[in-house]
């Protein structure tokens, strides 16, 4: 890439583009993008995980793309533009998975759709892509990626560990740890409520909070 | 650049090419993709119709092979309309013409129901005798049957559609005209609600069909799908916490499909009896212990050919439990099943699965009661031994209802050293001598005949 000639591939900036999302400026909880995903899909691991996968490679590839073309796009229309390259690459990657794997593709089943409605990638499409190189946008692709999947890994963790007392990762079998452990022997038993949309908005509210508490500057004042 | 971004002349210009671009990428992607896809979505049919049967053979089954092994075990393939006349009629020897939309196979169960069926129920909404009306004079809908035969038997998987809390339900079922036992099922979704509603694709809520039955006195009588935690009798199963709606759509969805099929079956005595027209004696064993009853359509197997080894027998006894008389036939030596020596402690690590598949065999033998009988050597005080083998016995038993057996239908008997099958004066035979076995003391399914 010879725009990025002038500073190494991994310069301090650009791992900032990295690390930021990861946590001072996270897409989900700083930024409040992708809350939607983050509270349907978040009932099982295994659908968490691959979701944060499917939306980190869309975000990287929607970002190069539009950084690449970001001299050529009408301004006017440029929202339309971006919509467009986002929508066709998610068929794509639809399409692509439906003919290669196929069992992946019935498990994301819906959410590919919502794919294309995540914020997350609309927003980071028109925010940095839009005014920043290749390189750099794919490394910002890449780090709100994870930002994301972060959140949305922690969430499920505890609704499927409190809410079916197990936890699935995708290539692995389910682990029925609280069944393992004994817990429901004394007396527990799953809740519910881990199951519904809600209760991924208190461990959105708690993760907001400790990340605060950490780390004073995000306080608002 | 000399050009102005700004322009409309631009902008409709940049607009223009990038549609034709995206448009005719998606085109050439979806058009090179489609064999692939074509292939996965009719594998993964017949992966969903094979599993349904609920042999072990194809239990399990990945999709690749399922459409190796499809031929091999789905024999007959028979469309019938509403009314239960039959439109289609294809063997395994036919292949499957994807132009015919006749062809079991090629129905497509969503399309069916909400095409042709979800119209007139909405039409006539609630009035059950016009829907039926409607149902029966529509010459679009159509009911798929698949028959298995395999190792003698005879199975008959049957399709459902309806509609779940957000979109289509759909799935397969495998009945056994005797009694209208449900023999395996399988359900799938569109877009039911991730880890909820979608958990009718997972084991254990389909493998609750298995054993149910939809007749009640010589009439149909529904599956319903229940809270979990009632009591369900052996029409009912236990629904998913959290997804009642979806409950409440694969209920709907059973109740319509299977009282055509109920029908059908019913009005078509030529494909009940499980295969009795055909001289099973000669199929599996060459031996003459499966006798044929033409008469009473009910073929009878009064004893079974052990051969001694646990695996092999007990595969024999769960494919012929159905016709099998109680009190004629021998118990046999479960093999595997260890005990610590000298008390009634089961080695769990060697034992294990020998037992679980035991368990497996119960469940699927519903109407079936047992005997284990423990056996030792004479190493020891008659009194002594005698108590040793009935509480060894009674382990056995111990481990079976915990593992989800009814108590009533195991009996733990205790011989000690009285029935030895080999000599006792050797090691090797007192080795022998120390076993478990198990026999059929009474089945419902043929108590009534002989």
């Amino acid at each position: 890439m010879s725009e990025s000639k002038s500073e190494p591939l991994f310069s301090k900036k650009n791992k900032a583009l990295i690390t930021n999302p990861l946590n001072k400026n996270n897409p989900v909880t700083i930024q409040v993008l992708g809350i939607c995903s983050a509270l349907a899909v978040t009932v099982q691991m295994d659908n968490a995980i691959v979701m944060s996968v499917a939306v980190t490679a869309v975000l990287v590839l929607g970002n190069m793309i539009v950084s690449l073309m970001r001299n050529v796009i009408p301004s006017k229309i440029r929202i339309i533009v971006q919509l467009v390259i986002v929508a066709g690459l998610v068929i794509i990657v639809d399409q692509v998975l439906k003919a290669y794997v196929y069992d992946v593709s019935k498990k994301l089943s819906v959410f590919v759709g919502l794919i294309i409605t995540n914020c997350i990638i609309m927003g980071r499409l028109e925010a940095f892509a839009l005014g920043n190189k290749p390189w750099a946008s794919i490394l910002d692709g890449v780090g709100n990626g994870f930002g994301y999947g972060l959140v949305l890994i922690i969430v499920s963790f505890f609704k499927e560990l409190f809410g079916s007392g197990a936890l699935t990762i995708p290539g692995f079998e389910k682990f029925e740890i609280f069944k393992a452990i004994g817990i429901y022997d004394m007396g527990y038993m799953d809740n519910g409520l881990m199951l519904l949309p809600p209760s991924s908005l208190f461990i959105v509210g708690i993760y907001i909070w400790v990340q605060k508490y950490r780390n004073p500057d995000l306080i608002e004042s | 650049m000399a050009v102005n971004r700004d322009s409309n002349v631009y902008t409709i210009i940049f607009a223009t090419i990038m549609v034709v671009i995206v448009g005719g990428l998606l085109a050439f992607v979806s058009m090179g993709l489609k064999p692939l896809q074509s292939a996965n979505i009719s594998n993964e049919k017949m992966q969903n119709i094979l599993q349904a049967i609920g042999i072990e053979e194809t239990d399990g089954v990945s999709r690749e092979d399922a459409g190796k092994m499809f031929n091999e075990f789905i024999k007959r393939r028979i469309t019938i309309n509403y009314n239960g006349e039959i439109v289609s009629d294809k063997t395994s020897e036919d292949a499957i013409d994807p132009t015919d939309k006749l062809d079991a196979f090629n129905i497509n169960l969503r399309k069916e129901y909400s095409k042709y069926v979800k119209p007139i129920m909405n039409k006539n909404k609630g009035d059950v005798a016009k829907i039926e009306e409607a149902l029966g004079n529509s010459s679009d809908i159509h009911f798929p049957i698949f028959i298995c035969e395999h190792n003698g038997g005879k199975y008959y998987i049957v399709a459902a559609s309806g509609k779940g809390l957000w979109d289509d339900i759909w799935g397969y079922l495998c009945v056994e005209l005797k009694g209208m036992k449900v023999h395996g099922s399988v359900f799938d979704h569109k877009g039911e609600t991730p880890g909820l509603g979608s958990k009718i694709t997972e084991d254990w809520f389909q493998d609750q069909f298995v054993g149910k039955t939809i007749e009640e006195n010589d009439e149909y009588a529904p599956i319903k799908i229940k809270k979990p935690g009632n009591e369900l009798n052996n029409h009912q199963v236990d629904g998913i916490s959290g997804a009642t709606f979806t409950g409440v759509g694969v209920e709907e969805m059973l109740k319509r499909n299977l009282n055509v099929y109920y029908r059908f079956f019913k009005n078509h005595p030529e494909f009940a009896g499980n295969g009795s027209n055909e001289d099973t004696s000669s199929n599996t064993n060459g031996t003459d212990v499966l006798t044929n009853k033409n008469d009473s359509n009910i073929s009878v197997v009064s004893s079974l050919p052990f051969t001694g080894v646990f695996a092999e027998d007990f595969e024999l006894l769960l494919q012929n439990y159905q016709n099998l008389v109680a009190g004629d036939n021998k118990s046999f030596i479960i093999e595997g099943i260890k005990f610590s020596a000298g008390s009634s402690n089961i080695n769990v690590k060697s034992s294990t699965e020998t037992l679980n598949r035991i368990v497996e065999g119960l469940k699927v033998m519903t109407d079936v009661e047992v005997e284990l009988g423990g056996h030792t050597d004479n190493m020891g005080e008659e009194a002594a031994l005698q108590t040793l083998s009935e509480s060894r016995a009674n382990a056995v038993k111990a481990y079976l209802v915990e593992n989800g057996i009814e108590e009533s239908r195991i009996q733990a008997v205790g011989y000690g050293s009285t029935v030895p099958v080999a000599d006792n004066e050797t090691q090797e035979g007192r080795d022998a001598n120390k076993r478990t076995e198990i026999k059929i003391i009474k089945n419902n399914l043929t108590a009534n005949v002989n």
